[in-house]
C-alpha cells in the first residue's frame, strides 16, 4: 500500500502553507513536501515552522537543486531540521527546472555528476565526516560541520530521463518522478530496476515516488478545471518524447508554450484539452483518483504525492483525500 | 470591538461551525500582510492542539478575521447570528 506525501508551492504567506502541513498531518498524510524556488517563501524557514508545529508527519525540500544550493548548506539545513525534528525530515534533490536557473543565470551543466556528488557531499557531511571532493561539478576543499545529524537522512532523488532514473535507484533513498500517468512509470520502472540492481540492492530498498499533478473533488468538471493552469505548464515544459508517449501533438504543445510564453494564459489554458489533462494528472472524483492512484502502485510507486493544486480548494481538498481516498489505502 | 464579550456570546453548540467559517474567510483572504504574526503563531499553535474550535481559537480567529476582512467577517457571522 502506498504511503501518501502531499507538496505545497509556497507562493503564499508562510501562515497559510503551515496551516496546510499541519491538516496534512491531521489527515492522515506521512509526507509534507515544500517546493525550492529563488521566487517563493524560503524552503528551510517553512519546514522550520512545520518542525514546531507538527510531530509526526516527515517533511523536507521537494526539491532543493544542487546548481542553486550549494550541498554543504543543504546539509546544514537538514541536519539542524533533523535536530529539531528527529527522524523526520528527508531531502529531496533535483537539477531540473531550467527556467529558475536560467532566470539566474546559472547553467546546468553536467547534471548527473553533479547529482552524485551532492549525495556524497550531503552524506559525508551531516554524519559528521570531513569531505574533500574534487568533483566534476563540485570541488570541495576540506569541508566539515562542527555538529552531525543525529540519524541519517534520507535523499529522495527527482529523476526523468533514464540516466538519472538509474542513477536515482542507484545512490537515492527514493526516486522522485514528476509524473502522474502510469505509461510514465511503466517507462520509468526498467531504469530504476536497472539502478537498484547495480547497486546490488532490492526495490524494495528504496521509494517510488510518483510526485503527481493532482485535483480531487466531489464534481469531476471542477477537479479538472481546477488543474487546467498546472497542466498547461507541464505540457508547455515537457519534451518531445514525454508527449509523444501520450498521443499529444506537438503543434498543439507547442501553442500553448507560445501563449505561456506571452503571458496569455487564458489562451495557454483555453489550449488544454482532455486528453492533456488525462496524461499529466490525477483530476476527478475521490473513486477515480483512487482507481489511478492504485494503478500506480500496482506498477510499483510505493509513495504518492498529490501536488498542485490539490483541488479547487485545497483545504475542501485535502479533507476529502483524507476521508475518502487515504483510508483505502490503509 | 469586544472579541471575548463576542465569543462568549456564541453557543457552544455554534463554536465548530463559527471557527469553520473564519477559517475559511483567513485561508482565502488575499490580505494576508495585514496578519500580525502574534495571531499567525496563535492560530497555528490552537490548530496543532486542535483547539480552534474552542472560545480561545475561535477568538484568535475572529481577531485576525476582523483584520484581514473586515466586512465578508461581519457578513458571515451575521449569517450564522453571532451578535458583534
Amino acid at each position: 500500500m502506498p504511503k501518501f506525501g502531499i507538496e505545497f508551492v509556497p507562493t503564499d504567506a508562510y501562515w497559510k502553507v503551515v496551516y496546510h502541513a499541519i491538516q496534512a498531518e491531521k489527515a492522515g498524510y506521512d509526507y509534507v513536501w515544500i517546493t525550492d524556488h529563488f521566487n517563493n517563501r524560503n524552503v528551510y524557514v517553512l519546514l522550520t515552522n512545520i518542525a514546531i508545529y507538527t510531530s509526526r508527519i516527515k517533511f523536507g525540500p521537494g526539491v532543493t537543486n544542487p546548481y542553486m544550493i550549494h550541498p554543504i548548506m543543504t546539509a546544514q539545513s537538514m541536519a539542524s531540521l533533523n535536530e529539531m525534528a528527529p527522524g523526520r525530515v528527508a531531502c529531496g534533490l533535483g537539477t531540473g527546472d531550467k527556467t529558475t536557473l536560467d532566470m539566474v543565470g546559472i547553467e546546468r551543466t553536467k547534471p548527473l555528476a553533479a547529482v552524485k556528488e551532492a549525495v556524497q557531499i550531503i552524506r559525508e557531511i551531516t554524519a559528521g565526516k570531513t569531505v574533500k571532493l574534487a568533483g566534476e561539478v563540485f570541488k570541495v576543499a576540506g569541508a566539515r560541520m562542527n555538529f552531525k545529524s543525529i540519524c541519517p537522512i534520507p535523499i529522495f532523488i527527482g529523476a526523468q530521463g533514464p540516466k538519472m532514473l538509474t542513477l536515482a535507484a542507484e545512490i537515492g533513498d527514493g526516486v522522485l518522478i514528476n509524473a502522474s500517468n502510469k505509461k510514465d512509470f511503466e517507462d520509468a520502472m526498467k531504469y530504476i530496476k536497472e539502478g537498484v540492481e547495480k547497486a546490488g540492492k532490492k526495490l524494495q530498498d528504496i521509494e517510488v515516488v510518483a510526485a503527481t499533478s493532482f485535483s480531487a473533488h466531489e464534481d469531476v468538471a471542477k477537479a479538472q478545471k481546477a488543474a487546467v493552469p498546472v497542466v498547461a505548464f507541464i505540457v508547455a515544459g515537457s519534451p518531445e518524447s514525454v508527449l509523444q508517449r501520450h498521443g499529444i501533438p506537438i503543434e498543439s504543445a507547442n501553442k500553448i508554450r507560445e501563449a505561456i510564453s506571452k503571458g496569455m494564459f487564458k489562451d495557454a489554458f483555453g489550449s488544454v484539452t482532455p486528453e492533456m489533462i488525462e496524461a499529466f494528472s490525477i483530476s476527478g472524483t475521490p473513486s477515480m483518483c483512487i482507481e489511478k492512484i492504485a494503478e500506480l502502485a500496482k506498477i510499483g510507486v510505493t509513495l504518492f504525492i498529490t501536488g498542485s493544486p490539490i483541488g479547487p480548494n485545497v483545504r475542501n481538498s485535502i479533507n476529502l483525500i483524507s476521508k475518502e481516498i487515504i483510508p483505502c489505502f490503509k | 470591538m469586544d472579541f471575548d464579550k463576542i465569543v462568549k456570546n456564541i453557543p457552544q453548540n455554534s463554536l465548530e461551525k463559527v471557527s469553520d467559517e473564519l477559517v475559511k474567510i483567513l485561508l482565502g483572504s488575499p490580505n494576508t500582510d495585514k496578519m500580525p504574526e502574534r495571531l499567525a503563531k496563535a492560530i497555528l499553535h490552537h490548530w496543532q492542539c486542535d483547539e480552534l474550535s474552542s472560545p480561545v481559537g475561535v477568538r484568535a480567529l475572529l481577531e485576525a478575521s476582523m483584520i484581514l476582512e473586515e466586512e465578508k467577517t461581519k457578513a458571515s457571522l451575521k449569517t450564522l447570528g453571532v451578535q458583534l
